[in-house]
C-alpha cells in the first residue's frame, strides 16, 4: 500500500526537499505551484500547511510534534484545510485535525468537512442582535446583558473565576437547547478533563463539543485550535441551530503565533508580537454574529477569554480584544479577594448590544440596579471618614450588601432571568431588609430550587414578570401577590397583622411603610 | 571572468562537494605562515593562471575562490534515480544530455535504488517524475489485480 507522500507525490508530480528547519517550522525548496495555506505532505509521515512563500523557499509549519530532518522530500497535496463537522462530533473532546483526545472513545468517521479557513459573512447576511443571551449569572444578566450574536470578551487575572462563569453560561444555554463549543486554548490535559467532567456530571454532554490543545502540542495545532472551533461553530449555524462558542484563551494563542512568527524570521513588533497579530484574532472573531441563512436566522455568540496581569487592562493582546469585541466582562482581582462572587466589576464592564434585546422591564432593573451600584460606591467610600450615617445612608448600605449578596449564586446555581428579576424586586421592596444576609441567601436558594422543581411556581413567577410593564409596574405586582407566591415556594403563610416588609428608601420607589415588629418576625420563621 | 573550466569537471554533487571542500582547505590556509602552495588543487591552480591571477596576491585569490563557491552554491541540481552503480562514462552521458537541455550550470544528484528495477526517476526544480519500470509494473498490477487474483 502507498503511503501518502507516494500518492501525492503520483498525483501532483512536484517534490521538494527540507533546507532548514527552525523547531515548527521548515523551509524547503522545490515545489514551485504551490499555493499559500496548501497542505504538504512529507516523505517520513509529517503534514503541514505552507504559511509563507519566498523566491526559493517554501515556509511550511508542521502540525506534527516530530519534526522532519533536513533533506526530507515533501510534496504538494492540493488540499487545504479542513475540519470534519456533524453531529458525529457532539459529546466528544477533539484535536484542532478532529481525532478525538481520548483513543478509547474514537469519533465515527464525519461525512461533512469544511474549509478552516472561510471569507466571513458580509453586511447582507448580518442581522441585528434582538435575542437575549442568558448565562444564568444574574449580575450578568441584570447589569451587563448579552445578545445571542454578541463577541463579548471575558477578561481578568488568572484565578478571578473566569471559566466558572464560563462553564456556568454553557451549562445554562445548553440547557437552553443551545449548541455549546469550548475551545481549549494551550490548556494543561487536566483543566481539558475537568471541563469534560464538568460537562458529563450535568448531562450535556450531547449539546457540547471541546476542541482542545495542550502546551506541549506543535505550535501549529495550537495556533489553529480557535479557527477549527469557529468552523464547526458555522456549520452548525448553517443548519439553523444557535451556538455559543468560549475560546479560552486568547492570550495563549498570541503567544503561540508569536513563537511562530519569531521562528518564521518575521519582524518583531511591539511586545515582540508579529505586525498582523491583531489580523490573526480580528478575522476570527468576525465570523461570529447573528445571520441570515438559508435555514433562517441564526447566530454564533462567542465569548473570547483574555488574562490580564496585575489588572492591566491597557496591555497590546487586552486592548486589540476589547476593541473587536461588542464589549467585555471585567473580572477584578480586588473584587475577587474580597469575596465577591462573581467578581465581576460592573463599572469596568461593557456590553454594547445586549440591552437592546432585553424587554422593558429589565432594561429598567438594569437601569436601577447601575445607578444604585454607583450610589452604593460612593457611599461606601464615605463612610471611611468615620462620620455618623443618617437612616437613609444605613439602608441604601445595607441594602447594596444584600443586593451584592444576592449576585453570589455559589449555593443558588444559574437561573432563569425571569428568577432573578423577581428576587431582586423581592429584595427592592424591603422583604429582606431586616433579615440577616444568610437568610435572604437561604430563602432564595429555596426560592430557586423550588422553581427547578415546581411548575406552578414557574409559571406563577414567569407570568409576574413578563407581564409588568415597568420596573414600578413589577414592584407593585410583586408587592401585591408576593405571598401567595411565597406560600407557593414553600414558605409558610404570613401573619394576620399581615405588615408588609419595609421598603427600602432609595427614593426611586413608592412611599414607605411601618418596619414590620419582631414578633411577626419570629412567627413567620416558625 | 570564466568559470567554464572548473564547472565542466563538476558533474555530481559528490563532485561539487569536493570542490567545496578544497576551496574551503584552500582559503582557509591562504593566509597560513609560510603559505601552503601544495594545497592547491590541479583545477584550481589552472584557473588562476588562465585568468591570470599571481598566487601569491592572496587577496585576488581569495576574491577569486569566493566566486567560484558561490557560483558552486547556484548551480542547479537534477536529481536521477537509477537502479545501477553509474560508471563514469554513463555519467558523462547523463551530465551531457543534462546540460545541453537544462543549461551548462546544472549538476546531477545522483540516486541507486535497485527496487525500481529499471528506468529512472527524475526530479528537477521541484518537478519530479517516475519513469521507473517499478511504477508501469504497479500500474499494471493495479488494473488487472482482479483477473490475477482469480
Amino acid at each position: 500500500m502507498r503511503s501518502a507522500f507516494e500518492k501525492h507525490l503520483a498525483e501532483t508530480g512536484e517534490i521538494g526537499y527540507v533546507e532548514e528547519v527552525a523547531h515548527a517550522i521548515v523551509q524547503a525548496s522545490g515545489l514551485p505551484n504551490v499555493l499559500p495555506t496548501e497542505l504538504v505532505v512529507f516523505e517520513s509521515g509529517e503534514r503541514g500547511q505552507v504559511i509563507s512563500l519566498g523566491r526559493e523557499r517554501v515556509e511550511v509549519l508542521v502540525f506534527s510534534r516530530t519534526v522532519p530532518r533536513a533533506g526530507t522530500r515533501l510534496t504538494r497535496t492540493d488540499q487545504f484545510l479542513q475540519v470534519p463537522v456533524g453531529d458525529e462530533l457532539l459529546g466528544s473532546t477533539i484535536d484542532p485535525l478532529g481525532y478525538s483526545l481520548d483513543p478509547t472513545k474514537p469519533i465515527k468517521v464525519a461525512k461533512v468537512k469544511r474549509p478552516i479557513d472561510s471569507v466571513p459573512s458580509g453586511i447582507k447576511m448580518r442581522k441585528r442582535i434582538k435575542k437575549p443571551l442568558e448565562t444564568g449569572v444574574a449580575l450578568v444578566d441584570l447589569v451587563v446583558p448579552l445578545g445571542k450574536g454578541q463577541r463579548e470578551l471575558v477578561i481578568g487575572d488568572r484565578k478571578t473565576g473566569k471559566t466558572s462563569f464560563l462553564l456556568q453560561t454553557l451549562l445554562h444555554q445548553a440547557r437552553s437547547g443551545t449548541l455549546c463549543i469550548y475551545a481549549a486554548i494551550g490548556k494543561k490535559k487536566l483543566d481539558v478533563k475537568k471541563v469534560e467532567e464538568f460537562f458529563r456530571k450535568h448531562k450535556i454532554g450531547a449539546k457540547t463539543i471541546i476542541v482542545a490543545s495542550t502546551p506541549h502540542d506543535p505550535p501549529g495545532i495550537v495556533y489553529l485550535t480557535p479557527y477549527s472551533a469557529i468552523t464547526i461553530a458555522e456549520h452548525f449555524r448553517d443548519l439553523g441551530r444557535e451556538v455559543l462558542l468560549v475560546l479560552d484563551d486568547l492570550t495563549t494563542h498570541a503567544k503561540f503565533y508569536r513563537e511562530i512568527s519569531l521562528l518564521g524570521k518575521r519582524f518583531p513588533g511591539r511586545n515582540s508580537y508579529p505586525g498582523d497579530i491583531f489580523h490573526t484574532h480580528a478575522r476570527l472573531l468576525e465570523r461570529a454574529g447573528n445571520f441570515m441563512g438559508i435555514s433562517g436566522e441564526s447566530s454564533i455568540t462567542c465569548l473570547p477569554v483574555v488574562e490580564t496581569t496585575q489588572g492591566d487592562l491597557s496591555g497590546y493582546i487586552q486592548t486589540n480584544a476589547m476593541s473587536m469585541t461588542d464589549g467585555h466582562i471585567y473580572f477584578d482581582s480586588d473584587l475577587f479577594a474580597k469575596g465577591r462572587r462573581p467578581a465581576v466589576n460592573p463599572f469596568l464592564s461593557v456590553t454594547r448590544v445586549g440591552r437592546q434585546t432585553q424587554p422593558t422591564v429589565r432594561r429598567e432593573v438594569n437601569r436601577e440596579l447601575v445607578s444604585f451600584l454607583t450610589l452604593f460606591e460612593k457611599m461606601q467610600r464615605f463612610i471611611h471618614f468615620g462620620a455618623e450615617l443618617s437612616e437613609t445612608i444605613r439602608n441604601t448600605l445595607r441594602t447594596g450588601e444584600r443586593i451584592i449578596a444576592f449576585f453570589d449564586q455559589t449555593k443558588r446555581g444559574a437561573a432563569h432571568p425571569n428568577l432573578h428579576v423577581f428576587l431582586f424586586a423581592l429584595l427592592w421592596i424591603g422583604r429582606w431588609q431586616d433579615k440577616p444576609i444568610e437568610t435572604m441567601q437561604a430563602e432564595m436558594e429555596k426560592i430557586a430550587a423550588t422553581y427547578e422543581k415546581k411548575k406552578s411556581l414557574r409559571i406563577l413567577i414567569d407570568e409576574v414578570v413578563e407581564k409588568a410593564v415597568s420596573f414600578n409596574g413589577l414592584l407593585s405586582e410583586v408587592r401585591g401577590r408576593a405571598d401567595a407566591i411565597l406560600v407557593e415556594a414553600g414558605f409558610p403563610l404570613p401573619t394576620e397583622s399581615g405588615q408588609p416588609p419595609q421598603t427600602v428608601a432609595s427614593g426611586h420607589l413608592v412611599a414607605e411603610t411601618p418596619k414590620p415588629n419582631g414578633e411577626v418576625l419570629r412567627r413567620a420563621k416558625t | 571572468m570564466s568559470y567554464s573550466d572548473i564547472f565542466s569537471k563538476v558533474r555530481t554533487t559528490e563532485e561539487a562537494d569536493e570542490l567545496f571542500r578544497e576551496l574551503d582547505t584552500v582559503i582557509t590556509n591562504l593566509f597560513r605562515v609560510p603559505p601552503r602552495k601544495d594545497i592547491l588543487a590541479g583545477s584550481i591552480r589552472e584557473a588562476l593562471v588562465k585568468e591570470h591571477i599571481l598566487l601569491t596576491d592572496h587577496q585576488k585569490v581569495r576574491t577569486f575562490l569566493n566566486s567560484i563557491r558561490e557560483k558552486l552554491h547556484a548551480l542547479k541540481v537534477f536529481g536521477i534515480t537509477l537502479a545501477f552503480e553509474p560508471n563514469g562514462k554513463t555519467i558523462d552521458l547523463i551530465s551531457s544530455w543534462v546540460r545541453k537541455n537544462l543549461g551548462p550550470l546544472t549538476i546531477l544528484k545522483i540516486d541507486v535504488d535497485p527496487s525500481i528495477i529499471a528506468g529512472s526517476i527524475v526530479d528537477f526544480e521541484g518537478k519530479y517524475a517516475d519513469c521507473s519500470l517499478r511504477k508501469k509494473l504497479d500500474e499494471v498490477f493495479e488494473k488487472e489485480k482482479y483477473e490475477i487474483s482469480i
